[in-house]
């Protein structure tokens, strides 16, 4: 018995060194030496050149763009996703398995495809869109599309993150809850979304991330105005194709540094629940 | 006793009436004409095995499940519709069903944060309530971190806070080991006498039922074979099923060797 149970450990520790060894080297090789490379490349013409590209009224622009996207999409993101995911785990009716799909739908075509149906919707040639510029209700090329693709593109994460987790808790806490006297909408906030806490944090995490980062679907509705409908990945490809490397590096750590802090959020709050559970 | 608002409510009878309950559409019946009365502050074991709708018949009491046929009244007055929330029963989950995300002063607090209830009335309650637990010292603990046994006392805690006329508990020692689970039926059997309350114990040890109940229903295939008190039952089982259910559980026991079981075999309730 108790050697059955030295050995699991003792046999395969040469197998668990080279496999965490490939793990490290895959992270490195994969995440690791390209934001060596973004930071070194960003910082070639030193910290002066590096301090003038991020502070270029274009890219003060583009930065203020995507935090305004990330601003809108992002809370309207988690609305619809903690609707949707709430309705599928509580809820058995006809078109639920349809429904499903159709959320994870935004994975499942190119964001290239997603930003033209965009402007096949709302554009200058659409059935709607004259009637809307007319208006004054300017979506394609104009942050109002690049807003709108950018919800699209990142809908999945939050309700993608939570429906497994509502779906784990059961109904049990909430009955306990309506039987202590709550009433529905007590039960959803005390109880539903404090239980789902970590994976709500979690989707919010991705979205945000991707909405921060989004190309695809945001270049076809952007439509490239520098100063007006560019967000900071538009902002670093047309640098880019102007051959200012470093200036489109020295763009792409802010995205990077967006992207740590997220990370960092995730962390501290996985931490924490790790702090409860124990 | 700490000085509160009086809102003690009178203990309630429950009168289940011709109660059905099938989960699908010509299922078998989970609860089938059932018919029950249960006069104020007495405690009932509901007593079946697994699968004779004794949860069934305890969720129809708590409004957590509605039945398909018959009537369930509070002191007479038709709750049958009346959506758990404002049942005024307390719950006790066989799971416990903690909020995890809270203390265990939290825990029991929920019932009067929901009510809207003054702040220094929900710390008094709280108070007196961790000391008639008998989990004094524990208020600030996470759920996660307390033995089976306090989760127990703050899912009972929690079910009282709101002073119910009526308390259901589903399998309450069903998780515990048997020491104690043998203390803390006793002790639930004296709480059940200072507090003004019916209460319904479900559970599938008639050891246990015929310990401490006032009267024992019991179940058989979603059907009530007998009600009675425990004494009645002893002498006069009323039917094969009953015979044999208690019978079995006995010799079973007797095969455990547990010792304890083999009590029952001279249970003298005293009620
Ligand atoms: N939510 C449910 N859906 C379908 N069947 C159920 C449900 N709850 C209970 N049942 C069925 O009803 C019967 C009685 O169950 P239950 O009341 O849980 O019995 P007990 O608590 O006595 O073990 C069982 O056959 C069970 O499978
Ligand atoms: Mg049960």
């Amino acid at each position: 018995m108790s050697r059955r149970r030295v050995r699991p450990t003792d046999d395969p520790a040469v197998v668990r060194w080279v496999l965490t060894a490939l793990a490290l080297g895959v992270f490195g090789v994969l995440v690791g030496l390209p934001v060596a490379v973004v930071v070194a490349g960003a910082l070639r013409h030193g910290v002066e050149a590096y301090l003038r590209a991020i502070t270029d009224p274009l890219t003060v622009d583009a930065l203020q763009l995507t935090l305004l996207v990330v601003a809108v999409a992002v809370p309207v993101n988690i609305v619809f996703g903690v609707a949707a995911a709430w309705a599928l785990a509580k809820f058995d009716f006809p078109g639920r398995a349809a429904l499903i799909t159709l959320i994870d739908l935004p994975f499942a075509v190119s964001p290239v495809i997603s930003g033209l149906v965009f402007v096949l919707l709302f554009g200058g040639r659409s059935l709607i869109g004259p009637w809307l510029i007319a208006h004054g209700w300017h979506i394609v090329f104009a942050p109002a599309g690049i807003i709108l693709a950018t919800v699209f593109v990142t809908f999945p994460f939050v309700a993608r993150e939570l429906l497994p987790a509502l779906e784990a808790a059961g109904r049990t806490n909430e009955e306990a809850a309506l039987v202590c006297g709550a009433t529905g909408w007590q039960t959803f906030w005390r109880v539903t979304l404090p239980n789902a806490r970590g994976a709500l944090l979690a989707g919010v995490a991705l979205a945000t991330a991707r909405a921060a980062g989004e190309f695809g679907a945001v270049s076809v509705v952007s439509g490239h105005i520098r100063g007006r409908t560019n967000t900071l990945p538009l902002h670093i490809e047309i640098l880019y194709n102007e051959y200012d490397f470093s200036g489109a590096l020295a763009v792409a750590t802010l995205l990077v540094a967006l992207a740590l802090v997220t990370l960092a959020i995730r962390w501290a709050v996985d931490a924490h629940a790790a702090r409860d559970a124990a | 006793m700490t000085a509160l608002p009086s809102r003690s409510t009178a203990p309630a009878a429950i009168d289940i009436r011709n109660v059905s309950k099938a989960f699908a559409h010509g299922a078998l019946a989970a609860v089938a004409d059932v018919s029950l009365r249960i006069p104020a502050g007495q405690l009932l074991a509901l007593l079946g095995p697994s699968g004779s709708g004794k949860t069934t018949l305890l969720r129809i009491l708590a409004g957590l499940e509605f039945p398909d046929a018959g009537v369930v009244q509070f002191d007479g007055v038709d709750v049958t519709d009346r959506p758990a929330r404002l049942r005024g029963v307390g719950f006790v989950f066989q799971s416990y069903a903690l909020f995890r995300h809270l203390t265990v002063a939290e825990n029991i607090a929920f019932p009067l944060r929901v009510r809207h209830r003054p702040r220094n009335e929900i710390r008094a309650r709280v108070e007196e309530l961790l000391v008639l637990m008998q989990i004094e010292g524990l208020g600030g603990r996470r759920v996660t971190q307390v033995s089976g046994g306090q989760a127990q006392r703050v899912a009972l805690a929690r079910a009282l806070a709101p002073h119910p006329a009526v308390l259901l508990l589903d399998e309450p020692f069903g998780a515990l080991d048997t020491e104690v689970r043998q203390e803390l039926r006793e002790w639930l059997r004296r709480l059940h006498d200072e507090l003004r309350v019916t209460s319904v114990l479900v559970t599938h040890d008639q050891e246990e039922a015929l310990a401490i109940a006032d009267l024992v229903a019991v179940l058989r295939a979603g059907h009530l074979e007998r009600a009675a008190t425990p004494a009645e039952i002893m002498a006069r089982p009323a039917s094969a099923f009953v015979e044999r259910f208690l019978s079995t559980t006995r010799a079973g026991a007797r095969c455990t060797g547990t010792g304890r079981h083999l009590e029952i075999a001279h249970a003298e309730p005293a009620r």
